[in-house]
């Protein structure tokens, strides 16, 4: 238990020390501050100066001006003048565009807008949302409705009520529900490929060069391989959680001071929008997944020769993980597909994509139980067999492919 | 204490690594393994060691299994440099020792009495990666015996040693057995075997040539290397008889005979030409006989 203490706090201090760690969380936390400060930051950069200026000149006889509303971006204005007089100003550059409204024949909207110069996506969208608007405003008045008729119309919303007569099945989520826990699964799958991504190497390589320098005979002539192995997992996990808690810690400061805790209500209201059980799921797969993967990062670190080769050795967990990682974005419109129901059990996705099936759709738990079971069991299974070949693998020098090493590692592990 | 090695064979899928290898290493004593690449030393170690179980025979410590001797009583010098380039020599010296089960109390004494010993105390604070390839060696042999192990294991410890260094550690090792650890090395350089070992075992191909005390097997080839300085021609000393061989080297003779008999006619047939300035017979050196013996075992 001391050596395991020891080769334990060794692996961890060692890599808390390391300047690639404190650089990416260092990073990690600028990028955080600037997601936080992000409103102050494009403020910065787009002045009020640059408010875009539209003139209308307004040919449909009616008050169609009126249904424009200026914003921060662009500011609208009711023009008098002919508006070959306003084409001028605009050229002269004294507005920035004219948009020009008149009455199609059907009695909808026509509209025009001239520029002197291209206009950016998000003004246009800007506009062509306005338009829309107004068209359908303009339309509404031409069928000479009474104004509250027309409230009545474009404050028409409905909630649909759902009941499930199956008393076996799941109780139905609202969309909102399931909405706010695609969001979440979304964010748990991002982060476990960021992770994943990140530590995987770094206990491969930690493991390759305790092996390629031969540091790794010394310990295990001194220890047992299972302490070390053990080891190197949970100090490698252990700085996972450590970054993941400032990066948290830091995130929720922020979003307390920030703002006057805008998004600190967002996220609670986020979280609020969460049923435990969906919480507690998220944080077994979570863990589990990087369990699962950690312990991969370690078997692969311990069968290659070299720390150059853990790159290549990578690739194909790699690969794995970006299945998962995709099939849950392709989630994220729609979560009841075939494919996210067979990745859901897949013990190398599964951590990416339950989740969001658990959320997002209305399945019976012992589901989301199911697919957790097979990931603990891939989990036990993998350490069982990794431990049978560990000692051998870490003497192993021999080239070829990997199941030519583990056959030979276990060889010399008997 | 007394390690005995019995018939220990080590067979992997396709060859034998270790054939039936006999051997015992004393307290008070140095054993060398000897042999060429792939000779089998680096397996045989690791059996010691507990990395790799033996296909058949024993390894016995005082009577009992290695398994019985604690790990902490071992000590383990790997052939190659197995140090964490980005430590500090102290710190790597204090996680091999409590590796080892020793507390950093216990510790610091003794790092501090070695590096002053191998003349690295200026370096306690270095990074290990910014040392010379010498010092490393000197660093890695600091960790493998800082917890005073009674079974010390050296593989290669003379690699990247200059002449100055590789005395300092040979009168470290010599200090070591004096204070009673077993210690059993291998090494290419057959002038340090001879030099520290008192006990050997000649392996090739994972079958053992010889097993026992150098001066025995010097004994089964005698003293054929003659040495002469003298007013003779090379051809007049080829003409001698039992002469096998002869190289000249400046002004120096070197004959080999064909059997230590033939010393003392050839003696006789010099002092006739007069004044010999120099007649030395000696036993063949360890390199000489290796190369005999793994030649011998080709043929």
């Amino acid at each position: 238990m001391n050596k395991f203490i020891l080769l334990f706090s060794q692996s961890y201090t060692n890599k808390l020390k390391t300047k690639s760690f404190l650089l990416t969380t260092l990073l990690l936390l600028v990028g955080l501050l600037c997601l936080f400060m992000w409103p102050t930051i494009s403020n910065w950069f787009s002045s009020e100066g640059k408010q875009l200026k539209i003139a209308i000149s307004d040919q449909t006889h009616s008050r169609t001006a009126a249904y424009f509303h200026s914003t921060n971006q662009i500011r609208f204005t009711s023009s008098a003048l002919p508006y070959n007089q306003e084409e001028q100003r605009v050229l002269k550059g004294k507005e920035d565009g004219l948009l020009i409204l008149s009455r199609k024949q059907d009695g909808s909207l026509k509209a025009e807008l001239r520029t002197q110069k291209p206009l950016e996506l998000t003004n246009q969208k800007n506009i062509e949302e306005q338009v829309r608007t107004a068209n359908r405003l303009f339309t509404i008045e031409q069928l000479n409705l009474n104004s509250e008729q027309v409230q009545k119309i474009m404050n028409q919303e409905i909630d649909l009520q759902q009941t499930v007569l199956s008393k076996n099945d799941a109780s139905g989520k609202s969309s909102a529900q399931k909405a706010t826990a695609t969001i979440v699964s979304y964010a748990v799958a991002l982060i476990i490929y960021l992770f994943v991504l990140s530590y995987l190497s770094i206990i491969s390589s930690e493991i390759a060069a305790e092996k390629d320098s031969r540091i790794m005979e010394i310990i295990i002539s001194s220890t047992s391989p299972i302490v070390h192995l053990l080891s190197r997992v949970f100090g490698t996990l252990f700085l996972a959680m450590t970054q993941f808690a400032i990066l948290i810690g830091s995130a929720l400061i922020m979003a307390r001071s920030f703002h006057n805790g805008k998004y600190w209500t967002q996220i609670s209201d986020l979280m609020g929008g969460l049923t435990p059980g969906y919480t507690v799921y998220a944080i077994l797969f979570f863990l589990l997944a990087c369990l699962l993967y950690t312990l991969v990062g370690a078997v692969l670190g311990s069968l290659v020769n070299k720390v150059q080769d853990v790159g290549q050795a990578m690739m194909p967990v790699t690969m794995m993980l970006m299945i998962g990682f995709f099939i849950a974005i392709s989630g994220m419109s729609n979560p009841d597909t075939l494919l996210i129901k067979i990745f859901s059990y897949v013990p190398f996705t599964a951590s990416m994509i339950m989740p969001m099936r658990i959320g997002a759709t209305d399945m019976a738990l012992w589901q989301a139980f199911l697919s957790l079971m097979l990931l603990f069991i891939t989990i036990i299974g993998l350490f069982v067999f990794s431990l049978r070949f560990y000692r051998g693998s870490v003497l192993t020098y021999a080239s070829g492919s990997f199941i030519k090493k583990i056959k030979q590692a276990i060889q010399l592990s008997k | 204490m007394t390690l005995i090695v019995a018939h220990l064979t080590k067979s992997f899928q396709n060859f034998l690594a270790v054939d039936n290898l006999n051997f015992i290493a004393e307290q008070g004593e140095i054993f060398g393994l000897i042999g060429q690449n792939g000779a089998g030393k680096t397996t045989t170690f690791r059996m010691i060691l507990n990395l790799l179980a033996p296909s058949s025979g024993t390894i016995n410590w005082s009577g009992q299994s290695i398994h019985a001797l604690e790990r902490d009583q071992i000590g383990y010098l790997p052939e190659e440099r197995g140090l964490y380039p980005k430590m500090k020599v102290e710190d790597q010296l204090l996680f091999f020792g409590r590796l080892r089960g020793r507390s950093n109390h216990e510790l610091k004494h003794d790092i501090d009495h070695w590096l002053e010993r191998f003349e690295l105390t200026d370096k306690r604070r270095s990074l290990t990666e910014t040392l010379s390839k010498g010092n490393q060696q000197k660093v890695q042999l600091i960790a493998s015996l800082i917890h005073k192990p009674r079974l010390l294991i050296l593989d290669e410890p003379f690699s990247g040693l200059d002449p100055v260094n590789a005395g300092l550690l040979k009168e470290a090792i010599i200090s070591l057995k004096q204070k009673g650890t077993v210690i059993i090395f291998s090494s290419h350089r057959m002038d340090h075997v001879e030099e520290l070992c008192d006990h050997i075992c000649l392996l090739k191909k994972g079958k053992s040539l010889f097993s026992g005390a150098i001066i025995d097997l010097k004994k089964q080839y005698g003293k054929i290397n003659l040495t002469v300085r003298g007013p003779y021609s090379e051809k007049e000393l080829r003409s001698l008889p039992g002469v096998v061989e002869i190289t000249r080297k400046k002004d120096l003779f070197r004959l080999r005979l064909s059997s230590e008999e033939e010393a003392r006619p050839i003696f006789q047939a010099l002092a006739k030409d007069g004044f010999i300035e120099r007649f030395s017979l000696d036993y063949l050196s360890l390199e000489e006989l290796f190369k005999r013996k793994v030649a011998g075992a080709d043929e």
